[in-house]
């Protein structure tokens, strides 16, 4: 085991490098000065002159490079030109709003597709094939915005039940004005994880296992308890740390639609305001988040079965 | 298998493509809702619809009628009109930042296929790279440098999407170096580029089809998030997503500003994927099953 989470964290480490490489580049690759483009006219002298510092600006490439894998290494990405805040300070305080929206989508996305997946797998027929390939294509062509929208039509001012926008305090509340966003990521989500569990289960229920079990004379139920869904936990957390990636897609928009202060609004005002430090950090966040994620998928399942250690 | 049954097969698939599927009643209504909604929007100067940025305070927000079928929003601008030319902005983007991304990403995954070795490397960790950042987030980043606006979104989307068709076309490209018409072509010492452009990339564009189709889709939806953000298309030029934004203060008093033209995204979005799924059945490719 020790040997394969050493052979799989050197494998993320090149990606994680690239990401580095990509938001460093970012703000290179601009053409003129990207302090001057950042700050604007309201710049001062002693302003331009601290950024040209930090960025390195006056050194060649690779020396720009590693101050700037410096201040990754040290959380030190600077103020916000748009807040004055040091950069670590405000995603810390906004990091917490996201993977709560992302934790509540995947934990709303399970409830839904785990029931329907085995109904889907236990009458494996054309019509819940279809179905599932109907769901898929709505909400593959559906705008995430326009969906935050309808709800908050829908479930917000006509029928008052949640709040349109913001975050509440204390627990529930805040639980409350997040069910909305999430239940609009986990309609992207189900779906995915509902065809991908169904396959998964009907190939576990083909299987020699399953036939044996069934000649003892096991309940249905138990079967599924103790076989299929055991057997298809991999597969799930496989799809769980795959999607990552469009969570977090997902809730820049969604963050922009019910108003959280998340990444993603972050992510979005840091655009708005060329505010290059805080884009720079978010993007390096949103890289790293992503590859962990994959690390961990891989770690879990590598704990749950042996076999795909190898 | 001989280069001649190889041939044989590739063939009988291009027939099947070129004759017009009976039967396939998906690919009929994904022809028809993508081809009547692009014939609508380049022929929108010429419908008896009013000039969508024509103001009639008089009207404001008129719910959907004979007279306005869509409504009106909160200037008294016909919706309906608004949302046709809107598919210019749209449709265009969708299919011109889909069809460079595709010429880019082959080129790059059929040079990267056939040289192996550090060109190979050099570009399928570029990708690697891309792929591990959400797509959104991408375009988001570029347009901070380049500035927000359709041009851009353009640039952003070109920028970014080319890498799926990289990927697909770097493992197929693999494949194909040893196929027997490669080789020979090598034997008669053609050019390098010769073969990557005239061997090889024909064959590779199957295999990309039916992503090409929901790569359509993804952009549009770029599009329209962007303008929703305020990053993309600017008022009071009509676009889909920039029309859904507009509506956002009127969701009680007039839900059809923002309802309606989202509607017409999904129904045009799954236009494309009917027809990407039935590339997919029938050319071969994966589609949205890949997004």
């Amino acid at each position: 085991m020790t040997g394969f989470v050493a052979r799989r964290g050197l494998h993320a480490v090149p990606v994680l490098l690239g990401v580095t490489l990509l938001s460093f580049l970012l703000i290179r690759i601009t053409p003129g000065d990207p302090v001057a483009l950042m700050l604007g006219l309201r710049a001062t002298p002693d302003e331009v002159a601290f950024w040209h510092g930090k960025f390195a600006l006056d050194d060649p490439l690779p020396l720009q490079y590693l101050a700037f894998l410096k201040s990754v290494v040290t959380l030190d990405f600077g103020d916000s030109i748009q807040s004055r805040i040091p950069v670590t300070d405000l995603i810390g305080s906004r990091i917490g709003t996201t993977l709560s929206l992302m934790v509540y989508s995947v934990l709303i996305s399970i409830t839904i597709a785990f029931p329907l997946a085995i109904w889907a797998a236990m009458r494996a027929n054309r019509m819940s094939d279809h179905g599932i390939k109907l769901a898929m294509m709505l909400t593959f062509a559906m705008p995430a915005f326009w969906v935050g929208l309808i709800l908050i039509q829908t479930f917000s001012l006509r029928l008052g039940w949640f709040p349109a926008s913001g975050l509440r305090q204390g627990i529930l509340p805040y639980v409350w004005s997040l069910t909305l966003p999430a239940v609009t990521i986990a309609l992207y989500l189900s779906p995915v994880l509902v065809r991908s569990l169904r396959t998964t289960m009907i190939a576990i229920l083909r299987t020699d296992y399953v036939e044996a079990a069934r000649a003892r004379g096991l309940s249905d139920a138990r079967v599924m308890r103790r076989y299929v869904l055991r057997n298809s936990l991999t597969s799930t957390v496989t799809m769980i740390g795959l999607s990552v990636a469009g969570l977090i897609g997902g809730s820049i928009v969604v963050e922009n639609v019910f108003a959280l202060p998340g990444i993603g609004q972050l992510v979005v005002q840091s655009v708005t305001f060329r505010d290059f430090p805080v884009l720079q950090a978010c993007v390096l966040l949103i890289g790293a988040w992503i590859i962990l994620a994959n690390l961990v998928t891989d770690l879990v399942n590598a704990r749950l079965d042996p076999r795909t250690r190898l | 298998m001989t280069a001649q049954a190889d041939y044989g097969a590739a063939r009988v698939r291009w027939i099947r493509l070129a004759r017009f599927p009976v039967g396939s009643r998906a690919l009929a209504v994904g022809l028809t809702i993508v081809l009547g909604m692009a014939l609508l929007s380049l022929l929108a100067p010429w419908l008896p619809i009013p000039d969508p940025l024509k103001q009639d305070i008089k009207n404001r927000l008129q719910p959907p009628s004979i007279g306005h079928l869509f409504g009106t929003d909160n200037l008294g601008r016909d919706m309906l009109s608004r949302v046709i030319y809107a598919g210019q902005v749209d449709l265009l983007l969708g299919f011109v930042t889909a069809t460079c991304s595709m010429v880019i990403g082959m080129t790059l995954g059929a040079f990267a296929g056939f040289y192996r070795g550090k060109r190979e490397t050099l570009i399928m960790r570029t990708v690697d790279v891309l792929l591990a950042l959400p797509f959104l987030v991408l375009v988001i980043s570029i347009l901070a440098i380049v500035g927000p606006g359709l041009s851009g979104v353009y640039i952003g989307i070109i920028a970014v999407s080319w890498v799926i068709y990289t990927r697909i076309t770097c493992a197929e490209m693999i494949q194909l170096r040893e196929r027997q018409f490669i080789l020979a072509a090598r034997t008669l010492a053609f050019s390098d580029r010769r073969i990557i452009f005239r061997h090889a990339l024909p064959n590779l564009v199957r295999p990309n089809l039916a992503w090409y189709m929901s790569d359509i889709v993804l952009n549009i939806l770029a599009l329209t998030s962007l303008s929703y953000l305020g990053l993309g298309v600017q008022p009071p030029t009509p676009e889909w997503g920039a029309l859904i934004s507009g509506g956002q203060t009127f969701l009680l008093k007039a839900w059809w500003i923002s309802t309606l033209p989202g509607l017409v995204v999904v129904i045009v979005g799954v236009g494309f994927v009917l027809i990407g799924e039935w590339v997919t059945e029938h050319i071969g490719g994966e589609g949205v099953a890949r997004a």
